[in-house]
């Protein structure tokens, strides 16, 4: 066969190495295979072992093809040949198969010599792999890699078939010992291959047997307790695994420096990146792994850190991947044997930052020491002594000079204020008050040294703690003491302001006042509602700063054009602006009182904010104004329906000038805008219905505006509000008819131009649910008023599907009547089934785009979107019933204490 | 079942904990400065520290020997921080004596992404008053240090720059002092001054000066370089009032003499601001980057415990809240603990009060001071 001779040729294979290649059979299996080749499976099998070159590849292309049929048919194969394909491949792809694939795979390696591609020849298991792979060619590496797929891939989907038969033992063994070996290989990208089956593994071997192997010591002096027979046979490779998840354990969080809109350096946590997932799924392994047997994890620690205080192993980066892997396993072990442990390596620890010399390597220690602290909440909560040492060492270092100390400082303790609140608002046995009182009297004095960033850091930090106190006398008094200072220097410059309004002008007036309120805002993120008592006080004031500011900024541009809003004291007095609606927002977010804010809060917003927006030119309107109106609109839903009118006359007209020109500019103003425009619609309804008839065509205009944006959280946006105002639509009996009249037909046609709009296919689904939606409406003689303009006598159904018909045959000409009419009747008939629905109108697109010769593989994006959200739902689900599994800092508050 | 293994192991893993408390508190440290004002008074610490406190006295000698010998280039580097101009230089100068890496492997690629702070670790930082010195009243002087952000504040080039401690600009903005505002456009116009920033009085209080028109003061003595600011100060008194092109007060401070009546009449104020605490100049001790025991720290109510002097009863001797015992609690946890220790290794401490008796303490006491308001009576002890 073409294949088998084409992989034998060496020049071919040298010419086109592997990537290229399977891929190209790839493609051409997922043809012909089965039905033209049916004994594919044993041919390759066969081949295999006549050559090296040949098995490597073959082994690429089983991989592959198993990968497809199994796992991700649904990009590029129809529904009917996927299902089909994998009912064949069933028998063949046989885990028994597959394993004498694996077995001439190894058997190979003593039978030839002939090729000087033979790899495996090179590779007996006693093989340094890592040393293999760092000093081998790129053939080389790549087989390697390869190995690693293959033997992920089979031991994940057949490993379970392979333990039960004892003849394979040995085989299993071998397998898996490659796999300890090729983990140990310096490349992340076939580390995380190895680790995906490790997490597997780990996991399954958990999940069968989730009682505690081996209970707390002291509870039974001797805990030989029964070995599940399954684990048994991992038990002497899970050892192995659980030294390298400690011995290359990823960076738990990453920090990046980057400079804000306003010019300020400043420090951003990173969420999402490679290194961050690696080390979750490090992690979750690694908590499976020490459920499995504590005892180990805790042996290889205990051993690791030892040879970093006797030398052995010292080093600034074999010390941080070692206290990361200490703090990953935070919750995983008894308390009791965490408590002990706990003891013993922060005392190895301590022994070492002693007997280091030199500020970095004691900066070092130190950062690692604080790090594992912040990990075991559970261990501070337990031990308050201990806990008030910690945080009193963090103040100390909070004066220390050496680079970096500082912002350790600060980010452990904000992590330790969140995780342990309560314990510094309670009287401490042992204790004459809370510590909260003695952080409070002291204050100055402990960020005296700090940066003003790390000065907002720590008043969110003492926020966390404030909010946990829950007499709210006593909170009033701790929020009154805590924000003394910020509130001193604002009352200066209120008082200054008051008698000469120009000190707005001056820029370290205003930087002042940018600092102070971005104080308040991380103040009161972290108190939330109780914080009206601080907000209240400074609220009016505060508001009139704004206008004021705002009106400077206005004269400014007025005198010199916009060219001027780039000048840092412009710059400063929008930074003032912007972090006063983002305080305002934030506050109104946390409220618990709707009644309270909507009569004595939001009056007076509305009077500084809306027309000065409404008055600003374009670039000096800040889209925080947008998105507070819409926190605001979610948070008070009825209690504000009154105030939308003016809220729309001030706000709606001017964005929307701003953004109706092309899809890009103004983004913010973009999002907030339909962020408004849906919170008003699915919390204020009836304020629609009020508005002028050429007011809410505009409205709806805006709506089928945002849905033809390619920026996809606009036009998700737009689909949802269009959904929603149908739905609301629809209650309204009286208004409805007239919309239906005026409106149904204008957006089933916008809908069908997006539905058709390849850059629009993420959204089909939506497009689906909205269209039957209203084919149903139609059917079910909900739309009563003659939707044709010329003939009303005509039936509503009958006319909708003859407007349909013509619309896609003007816009696909190509299209057969007979195809449009199967399609517009299965609208119709399809439309209570919302998945079947989508898929008709997915087949139709096909049809379409067949024609035209594109790849459809995004039509079914949204499809693995979901199916991987539902994946991760579930994950979480299971995670969170097994201790460790979730990092105390992800873990729900309610679920501490 | 775990309730069961919690009452037997508890005496046992709370003695653990004790101890873990105390090598934490005493053992993990970045600098290792000799009575750290980021810690507490090693008179008053809850843990005795190895041997800190000792050789103040010796080593104020010392330093003041070395002082006759060494000769840095101040004018040098006084240029170059107005100037920031670090093209000639090796990167760290000033650290001085801490700095003595063993050898141990750094790993390159930290200490290249590092940045070099060139205006880290330029102030002159007190220790605590530990040892009281025999010259006090003929040599040192007092200065009472208000609340607020130590500041290196570098003018030149025609604007004013603000680094903290640890070297990061934080403000920039014109000022009248030399070389702080554009109209002064001569590179040799350039002021380095060692000041606290209160934000809510939008005063620059300064504590030093380093260097004063161009002209370097780090090598001249505490008392002339004390005369030398106010006589300048005295010469534009616009510095010390805010004005468009001086959005800051720079305001210096009075020196008192360090006899008992001087630090009497420190000490009764009254103040037009919140007070720190009290800096103990030694009058001969050149301005030297850095922890120095030339330069001591007192809170005020600290003044009659370990200076011996007698006050006026006095707000500001007064103690604050919760500290008024302080010292006695200290004693008495010593002498519990260390009896505990000889008597207790048998009878576990079962009863938790005695254990929160033990180590009843006000821990912050070293950074407070009493409240400022008027009419508390605070017992004297």
């Amino acid at each position: 066969y073409l294949i088998i001779k084409t992989s034998q040729d060496p020049q071919t294979m040298e010419v086109r190495r592997l990537h290229a290649e399977p891929l190209i059979i790839l493609s051409i299996l997922k043809q012909e295979w089965p039905k033209n080749w049916p004994t594919f499976i044993s041919d390759i099998v066969g081949a295999s072992r006549t050559s090296e070159s040949l098995c490597q590849n073959n082994m690429v292309i089983l991989k592959l093809l198993s990968e497809e049929v199994f796992d991700f048919s649904s990009g590029q194969l129809t529904q009917v040949k996927a299902k089909h394909l994998k009912d064949r491949l069933a028998p063949h792809a046989h885990p028994i198969s597959m394993l004498l694939f694996l077995q001439s795979v190894i058997s190979t390696r003593t039978e030839s010599s002939t090729s000087i591609y033979s790899f495996l020849n090179m590779l007996p298991l006693s093989t340094n792999i890592r040393i293999a792979y760092a000093s081998g060619k790129d053939d080389e590496q790549n087989f390697i890699q390869n190995l690693s797929l293959f033997l992920c891939t089979l031991l994940k989907e057949h490993g379970g078939t392979i333990e039960k038969r004892p003849d394979l033992r040995e085989t299993l063994m071998e397998a898996l010992h490659y796999m300890v070996l090729i983990s140990e290989v310096d490349e992340t990208e076939i580390f995380k291959i190895c680790l995906e089956y490790w997490n597997h593994l780990a996991s399954e071997l958990y999940r069968e047997n989730p009682m505690p192997s081996a209970p707390s010591p002291l509870l039974l002096g001797n805990h030989h307790t029964e070995v599940p027979p399954r684990r048994q046979i991992y038990l002497p490779v899970l050892s192995k695994v659980r030294l390298t998840m400690v011995s290359r354990m990823a960076k738990p969080e990453e920090v990046l420096v980057v400079e804000n809109e306003q010019g300020e350096v400043v420090r951003e946590f990173m969420k999402d990146t490679d290194s961050i997932n690696l080390y979750k799924n490090m992690r979750e392994t690694l908590v499976y792994l020490t459920h499995l047997d504590y005892a180990d994890t805790e042996r290889i620690m205990t051993e690791k850190l030892h040879a970093q205080v006797n030398g052995l192993e010292w080093s600034w980066k074999n010390l941080n991947t070692l206290c990361w892997a200490i703090g990953s396993i935070s919750g995983a072990m008894h308390e009791e044997d965490e408590k002990r442990f706990l003891v013993t390596v922060i005392k190895d620890l301590l022994g070492l930052c002693e007997q280091k010399r030199g500020k970095d390597n004691k900066a070092i220690i130190a950062s690692n020491i604080m790090y594992i602290v912040g990990q075991y909440p559970r261990f501070l909560r337990a031990h308050w002594k201990f806990l008030k040492t910690v945080v009193n060492k963090l103040f100390e270092f909070m004066h220390e000079t050496h680079d970096g100390v500082q912002d350790m400082a600060c980010d452990t303790f904000i992590k330790i204020a969140q995780k342990c609140r309560r314990h510094f608002v309670q009287v401490q046995v042992g204790e004459v008050m809370p510590f909260i009182d003695e952080i409070l009297t002291n204050i100055n004095t402990i960020i005296c040294d700090l940066q003003p960033q790390q000065v907002h850091t720590f008043y969110e930090a003492v926020g966390y703690m404030i909010s946990a106190q829950t007499d709210p006398l006593v909170q009033e008094q701790l929020i009154e003491k805590y924000m003394l200072l910020p509130n001193q220097v604002w009352e200066n410059v209120i008082q200054q302001a008051t008698k000469n309004v120009d000190i707005l002008k001056d820029a370290e007036t205003v930087k002042q006042l940018g600092n102070i309120l971005k104080t308040n805002v991380r103040a009161c993120r972290a108190v939330g509602h109780p914080f009206v008592t601080q907000l209240g006080g400074i609220y009016l004031d505060m508001l009139n700063v704004y206008k004021c500011l705002s009106e400077n900024i206005s004269a400014a541009i007025l005198a010199n054009g916009e060219v001027v809003t780039r000048q840092p004291l412009i710059r400063s007095m929008r930074t003032v602006k912007k972090e006063t609606l983002k305080l305002i927002s934030d506050w109104v977010s946390r409220s618990n009182d709707s009644k309270l804010v909507s009569e004595n809060f939001v009056p007076p917003l509305l009077d500084a904010v809306l027309i000065d927006y409404q008055r600003n030119v374009a670039g000096a309107r800040e889209p925080e104004v947008l998105s507070t109106m819409a926190t605001i609109v979610n948070k008070l839903g009825s209690h504000i329906t009154m105030s939308i009118p003016q809220i729309f006359d001030a706000v709606f007209e001017c964005t929307l000038e701003m953004i109706n020109k092309d899809f890009e500019e103004f983004p913010e103003h973009r999002t907030n805008f339909f962020l408004l425009l849906q919170a008003v619609n699915s919390n204020c309804f009836p304020a629609f219905l009020n508005i002028p008839p050429a007011q809410f065509k505009l409205v709806l205009d805006s709506i089928i505006w945002a849905f033809k944006h390619t920026m996809r959280n606009v036009a998700d946006t737009g689909l949802s509000i269009l959904y929603a105002l149908l739905q609301n639509v629809a209650q309204e009996t009286a208004a409805a008819q007239s919309f239906y009249q005026t409106y149904f037909c204008d957006i089933l046609q916008h809908i069908f131009s997006v539905v058709t709009d390849t850059s629009h296919t993420a959204g089909l689904s939506m497009h689906a649910t909205i269209l039957a939606y209203m084919f149903s409406l139609v059917e079910e003689n909900r739309v009563t008023s003659p939707l044709n303009p010329t003939n009303p006598s005509i039936n509503n159904q009958a006319f909708v599907q003859e407007y349909i018909a013509n619309l896609l045959k003007s816009a696909f000409p190509h299209l057969q009547d007979a195809q449009v009419k199967v399609f517009v009747t299965g609208l119709f008939s399809l439309n209570q089934d919302i998945p079947a629905f989508k898929e008709h109108l997915r087949d139709f697109l096909v049809q379409i785009k067949e024609f035209a010769g594109e790849d459809t593989t995004d039509l079914y994006l949204e499809e693995r979107e979901s199916s991987l959200r539902q994946a991760h739902d579930e994950k979480r689900k299971i995670q969170l019933s097994v201790p460790g599994i979730l990092n105390p800092h992800e873990m729900p508050e309610e679920m501490c204490d | 079942m775990y309730i069961i293994s919690g009452v037997q192991c508890c005496p046992l893993l709370d003695s653990h904990m004790d101890q873990l408390s105390e090598a934490l508190d005493l053992g993990l440290a970045v600098s290792t400065e000799a009575n750290s004002t980021k810690r507490a008074h090693p008179r008053l610490a809850q843990y005795k520290a190895r041997g800190e406190e000792h050789g103040q006295a010796e080593r104020r000698r010392e330093l003041l020997e070395q002082q006759k010998l060494r000769r840095f280039d101040y004018v040098n580097h006084a240029r170059r921080l107005a100037a920031d101009d670090w093209s000639k230089t090796g990167q760290d100068e000033t650290d001085g004596k801490d700095e003595e890496d063993d050898g141990q492997e750094m790993e390159v690629e930290l200490k290249r992404c590092k940045l070099p702070r060139y205006y880290a670790n330029q102030l002159m930082l007190s220790e605590w008053f530990v040892e009281v010195p025999d010259d006090l009243e003929e040599t040192w002087h007092l200065v009472v240090c208000p609340t607020g952000k130590r500041s290196l504040v570098i003018a030149s080039k025609g604007t004013t720059a603000v680094y903290t401690k640890s070297g990061y600009c934080i403000n920039r903005f014109p000022s009248l002092l030399p070389g702080g505002t554009r109209k002064h456009t001569t590179r040799k116009e350039y002021s380095i001054l060692d000041c606290v920033f209160n934000e809510a009085k939008r005063t620059y209080y300064i504590l030093d000066v380093m260097c004063w028109r161009g002209h370097p003061l780090y090598d001249c003595e505490t008392e002339f370089r004390f005369y030398w600011l106010q006589t300048k100060l005295q010469e534009d008194k616009a510095i010390a009032e805010i004005g468009a092109l001086n959005p800051f007060r720079f305001v210096s401070l009075q020196t008192y003499p360090c006899s008992p009546k001087g630090i009497g009449a420190a000490l009764s104020g009254p103040f037009p601001y919140d007070v720190d605490g009290l800096l103990f100049y030694h009058g001969k001790t050149h301005y030297t980057p850095g922890s120095t025991p030339l330069v001591g720290w007192l809170k005020p109510y600290m003044v009659s415990d370990v200076l011996g002097v007698s006050l006026p009863p006095g707000i500001l001797a007064a103690r604050p809240a919760g500290a008024t015992q302080q010292l006695q609690l200290i004693r008495q946890c010593k002498l519990a603990s260390r009896s505990a220790e000889q008597t207790d290794s048998t009878k576990s401490s079962e009863d938790d009060s005695v254990q929160g008796q033990k180590s009843c303490k006000y821990e912050l006491v070293h950074l407070s001071n009493p409240p400022q308001a008027a009419g508390d009576s605070v017992t004297m002890t």
